[in-house]
């Protein structure tokens, strides 16, 4: 019994140790960024690496903030995310659900044709004759149908549900409930880390989008925050390909690039933790005994 | 689990009387299910199938001026043309070294982080380091790259710095070809890794404490439990996430090389995706080609996709079909 | 059977999606419906068939797509557009499209055949396909047919319609931007302090980078000071000091026979003056990996010497007095020992397009090209590089200005966007009095003198087959064998080599459609 307790004792020092220097190594760099927003030019320049702010300034968040495109980009793109992620979890989870139900006629070619998307896709150009020929043009529509169902979610929402034992449904059934009945009722609560996660999914990839809003938005008082951050991280000078850039750009400092990641990344970190709820142990399994 | 998939497999087996009677009645018991599918099908058909027709430019000198219609059809020409390209070898290789180093380096580590999070006792020790890892995801590549700059430059960078004062050399990892493939690897494990365990803590919620109060009740160690417990309630989802990671096998993700490349480090640098924007964005819209390149990596992640859930269903697992 | 069901479901399905794909296949090769009203890009032209002899004197509406050159798009109320607007007489929509995407959004605008009715197109350093192609198929009104017509187009440089012309004829209405573009920026009061002055060739600047690098011009015992800032790209490296060595811009025509500019004997003298700069230290070892804004932050403080664009100099400047009070730059062209002409860019930034179908009635085009006229004078001018007296600058003379902290603040937000509209740069601009780096070269350059002297890069409106298949392969090819010949990587014989593959990849080919392109053409 001590033999036994000391080694678990040990392996959980290790573990944590371990644990530890991983964290380290993954929040330098976000140290980093988050500091060189809280400095001033100058001293990010003469500094090797930045981990602390130093010479205070607020001056990159104020130039951030000096218009109203920022606020009013998050404003877009919170409307954007929230609304878009709920849409996307539905479809999805009715779609997954249904074809959860092996004895489902033609459900092995809706299989066959999702797995096909999933490697496949039409490509740009094609995807945007078709979608503005959908009225999609200039609409925040565009933003969140055209990736409405990722067909990876979707297969994996699927074998998710699959392992739901079969009792519960069948229980239900006995009881004379209809399938969506089942769903909403009965298959839902019981996959809510499931559906936590892909919710965080979902919403990280409408969050993040900025490519297709300026491909598909002409007005600019409807762009989600990411196309600002991308344009000044873009006029800070990236690597690559700067000989194809026009020469009539005005370069922000590097300070401000800094901020305006965090600032527009903030939101998103922070729904996270509230999730975590979800990822209790043993979460699915009061039901099957009760 | 695979008790009633065997029993499922032996039923099939049997000679199967006459269904079409009972498979209208079938439609008709899951009409609920029909609906429920309804918003997503008709996505796909609208948002995934119908444009597919502009797979098709593949075979074509596409125009944009003349459009899908106006361009002129040459066959096959631009697959011969790619795959005779001089740079077609060089592609390759790079492309699948990386791919494999990704698949064998990569892809455990979320598995490895996700288990030994799930192994440690204090539950805020945990979320705090499970919040922390997940935030490098959210650094898009251009801020990443930078950061890896500063850092690694053999010009004042602190890691560099570092290596020089215990051995007095410098390490050019941003230019010697030697490095490249472990930086990008490196980048990827960094970002991805603490996102990536997401998904197996979502499968590992799903096991029931009381199987592990039992172990612990028979004398099972931590070890133990791991092996008979842990690891049979995730391998479901490992073999699921590994089979959809194949679908993308030579995809390596553009942004990230491209900008980690350079005149030094090109020979083993440049892969398909970052050859298929220098041949089609800005002035030099080649598009026909880089659809055509890209139709040859769809292609050939769904082979290994059916292969792969083969093998899958073959060893006992559902696979993803 | 359960199987059959299956496989006849199956085809009906797939016949119905072929049906589906060809409906829509069929809808995108012909023009779709202009898309819903909402959007400003395609909002079509309103003047009732009105002759332009009739007195219609309502705004006349442009849609225009541009490039956004600034952070955040200008505000829809912003002072300077309504005053264009006010003396253009007209109602610009403009839809500003951040620079992350422009190239697929104009790619994809051409392709959806939804034309706004000024559309700008960039160009790198060549003509590009998709415009060529564009061009071809007669999309486009000529703008060449029409600039005589016009006081302010009528007498454009000759050189720069060249560069900006597709086939011979001018298409698009192109931004004109300064030709001599390159400056060598250097810290004066580190030159002063160790004795130097503007290097006249370049054993002066060799001798400045020396001295820049070992004897301590910032005075702080520390050897933490640099010679050259270099970034990963020798576009303006290689061109300045080409200058010197009397090299061409790229190609090069000697005797009537067209070359690639590295063929010329000295282009390999030049490669092993910039190896010798690596090789002592002289220049920033890790320059193969730095960002431009790196190099940027460089020159603010630790470096002495940068090659760069030269409106862009005061990107580093106030970073430097920041940490430096004292500090300043000196710039220079070229070489004032120099026997060759300074080397010019294509003279242009961008041009812009009327498509047909967004423009139908010639009419209605002329009022856009009145509107380029009106774009192109010398008011409109300083109003757009400028802005309003009072607010963003205050006169100090006849021809110049000053401009106050305040004002800069209120000109970055309100006037510096609309650099993307500004069509002519050039002497007529008010000079700011109060730039600090401002000297005897800059206002040389702003006043013209280089204007005779200027050697362009002859390749610009040659067309190529082999350019347009593989010209930015080949391109990388030269341009990585000079980096790695700089670091060390290949030798002498490498470089050969690597033009040997060069020629052996389409080099050859691409070489002999460019001499016949210019016996055309001359």
């Amino acid at each position: 019994m001590g033999n036994k307790s000391l080694s678990a004792k040990l392996s959980q020092a290790v573990l944590i140790a371990v644990l530890f220097a991983v964290s380290v190594v993954m929040i330098i760099p976000i140290l980093h960024v988050v500091a060189s927003s809280f400095s001033s030019q100058a001293a990010l320049i003469q500094s090797k690496f930045l981990l602390f702010p130093t010479d205070f300034s607020l001056d990159a968040y104020k130039y951030v903030f000096s218009t109203s495109t920022f606020m009013d980009g998050m404003k877009i793109s919170l409307l954007i995310t929230v609304a878009g992620t709920a849409l996307k979890m539905l479809v999805t989870l009715m779609l997954a659900y249904a074809l959860a139900h092996k004895d489902m006629p033609g459900r092995k070619i809706i299989n066959y044709a999702v797995l096909i998307t999933l490697v496949f896709s039409a490509g740009m150009i094609p995807n945007f004759i078709t979608f503005t020929s959908y009225g999609l043009k200039n609409s925040l529509w565009a933003l969140i149908l055209p990736a409405l169902i990722d067909p990876f979610n979707l297969i994996v929402i699927r074998s998710f549900i699959q392992e739901i034992p079969a009792e519960i449904e069948e229980s239900a059934k006995i009881d004379g409930a209809n399938d969506a009945r089942i769903l909403f009722s009965i298959i839902v609560p019981l996959s809510m880390a499931t559906i936590a996660t892909f919710s965080l999914f979902y919403a990280v990839v409408i969050w993040n989008s900025y490519f297709d809003a300026i491909l598909y938005i002409n007005e600019a008082k409807k762009f989600p925050v990411q196309v600002l951050l991308r344009q000044i991280i873009l006029l800070s000078g990236s690597l690559g390909d700067s000989s194809g850039m026009g020469l009539d750009f005005y370069v922000p400092p590097r300070t401000v690039r800094m901020a305006v990641i965090t600032a527009a990344t903030a939101p998103i970190l922070v729904v996270y933790p509230f999730l975590q709820k979800y990822f209790a142990k043993g979460v699915m399994l009061g039901s099957v005994k009760g | 689990m695979s008790q009633t998939r065997a029993k499922e497999r032996l039923a099939s087996m049997l000679p199967q009387p006459p269904r079409i009677g009972s498979l209208w009645k079938r439609i008709a018991a899951n009409k609920w299910l029909y609906l429920l599918a309804l918003p997503g099908v008709l996505y796909f058909v609208l948002f995934r199938y119908t444009p597919m027709w502009g797979l098709l430019i593949a075979f074509q000198k596409y125009n944009a001026a003349l459009g899908f219609l106006g361009s002129e059809w040459i066959g096959l020409k631009n697959f011969t043309d790619f795959f005779s390209s001089p740079d077609f070898t060089n592609l390759f290789r790079n492309t699948f070294i990386l791919a494999i180093y990704n698949l064998f380096f990569f892809f455990p580590l979320p598995i490895v982080l996700a288990l030994m999070l799930n192994s440690v006792r204090s539950y805020r020790y945990k979320r705090i380091v499970q919040t922390v890892t997940y935030m490098p995801h959210f650094l898009s590549w251009v801020i990443i790259a930078s950061i890896c700059q500063v850092m690694f430059t053999t010009e004042g960078g602190i890691i560099n710095d570092i290596i020089f004062a215990l051995s007095g050399k410098k390490l050019d990892f941003l230019t010697n070809p030697r490095f490249f493939r472990g930086m990008i690897t490196g980048q990827v494990i960094w970002r991805e890794t603490g996102w990536g365990t997401i998904i197996f803590l979502a499968a590992l919620s799903g096991v029931d404490p009381q199987l592990y109060d039992a172990a612990h009740v028979d004398g099972a160690n931590g070890w133990q439990r791991l092996w008979s417990i842990t690891l049979p309630a995730i391998f479901g989802t490992i073999i699921t996430m590994l089979i959809l990671r194949l679908g993308h096998f030579l995809d390596t993700g553009f942004s990230q090389i491209f900008l980690m490349v350079n005149p030094l480090n090109r020979d083993v640098g440049e892969v398909f995706d970052t050859y298929i924007y220098r041949q089609g964005i800005k002035e030099y819209s080649k598009l026909s080609y880089t659809t055509a390149v890209g139709m040859f990596k769809s292609v050939v992640g769904l082979a290994l996709v059916f292969c792969a859930d083969r093998i899958a269903k073959k060893s006992g697992s559902s696979g993803i079909l | 059977m359960f199987r059959n069901f299956s496989a006849k479901l199956f085809s009906v399905l797939l016949a119905a999606l072929i049906a589906l794909f060809a409906l829509s296949a069929c809808s995108a090769g012909s023009a779709p419906a202009p898309s819903d009203g909402s959007g400003a890009a395609s909002e079509s032209v309103s003047t009732d068939g009105a002759e332009p002899a009739e007195a219609d004197d309502s705004p006349f509406e442009i849609s225009i797509m541009t490039r956004m050159g600034t952070a955040e798009a200008p505000l829809p109320n912003n002072p300077v557009i309504t005053e264009i607007e006010r003396i253009s007489n007209t109602k610009l929509n403009i839809e500003w499209v951040p620079a992350a995407a422009y190239s697929e959004k104009i790619n994809a605008t051409i392709a959806s055949n939804d034309y706004p009715m000024v559309m700008m197109l960039e160009n790198g350093n060549k003509r590009g396909t998709v415009e060529v192609d564009a061009v071809r198929a007669g999309v486009f009104w000529k703008v060449g047919d029409y600039m005589p017509n016009f006081d302010n187009l009528k007498d454009l440089d000759p050189g720069t319609i060249n560069n900006a012309s597709i086939d011979g004829e001018l298409w698009g209405m192109f931004r004109t931007r300064p030709i001599v573009r390159n400056g060598g920026y250097y810290r004066s009061d580190w030159a002063e302090k160790l004795g130097f002055g503007d290097p006249k060739n370049l054993d002066e600047l060799t001798a400045m980078l020396r001295a820049f690098v070992n004897d301590d011009p910032d005075g702080n015992g520390i050897a933490d000071t640099g010679g050259l800032a270099q970034e990963q790209s020798f576009d303006t490296l290689v061109p300045m000091l080409a200058q010197w060595y009397g090299i061409g811009q790229e190609w090069e025509i000697v005797d009537g026979i067209v070359r690639p500019a590295f063929e010329n004997p000295e282009y390999i003298n030049m490669l092993k003056y910039i190896k010798m700069l690596y090789d002592e230290g002289l220049m920033n070892r890790d320059f193969a990996t730095t960002e431009a804004t790196k190099r940027d932050e460089m020159m603010a403080g630790d470096y002495g010497v940068a090659l760069v664009s030269i409106d862009k100099g005061d990107l580093s400047l106030v970073p430097l007095q920041q940490r430096y009070p004292d500090a300043n730059f000196n710039v220079i062209v070229n070489f004032a020992d120099s026997p060759h002409p300074v080397h010019g860019r294509s003279g242009f930034d961008g041009l812009y397009y009327s498509a047909k179908k967004a423009v139908p009635e010639e009419a209605d085009f002329l009022r856009i090209m009145n509107w380029y006229n009106v774009m192109y004078s010398t008011e409109v001018n300083n109003l757009v590089y400028r802005g309003f007296e009072g607010e963003h600058y205050t006169k100090t003379g006849e021809d110049a200005v000053s401009i106050s902290d305040e004002q800069n603040a209120k000109y970055i937000l309100e006037v510096n966007p609309m650099e993307q509209l500004a069509m002519r740069f050039t002497k007529n601009i008010y000079k700011v009095d109060n730039l600090p780096y401002y000297n005897a070269q800059v206002e040389a350059f702003f006043a013209g003198k280089y204007t005779g002297q200027v050697d362009a890069n002859p390749a610009f409106s040659w067309d190529s087959e082999t350019f347009n298949e593989k010209g930015k392969d080949l391109e990388t090819i030269y341009k990585d064998a000079r980096i790695k010949f700089v670091t060390g990587v290949i030798d002498e014989a490498g470089w050969n080599s690597e033009i040997e593959r060069y020629r052996a990849s389409g080099g050859t080919e691409m070489i002999a459609e460019y001499q016949a392109a210019y016996e055309a053409l001359k």
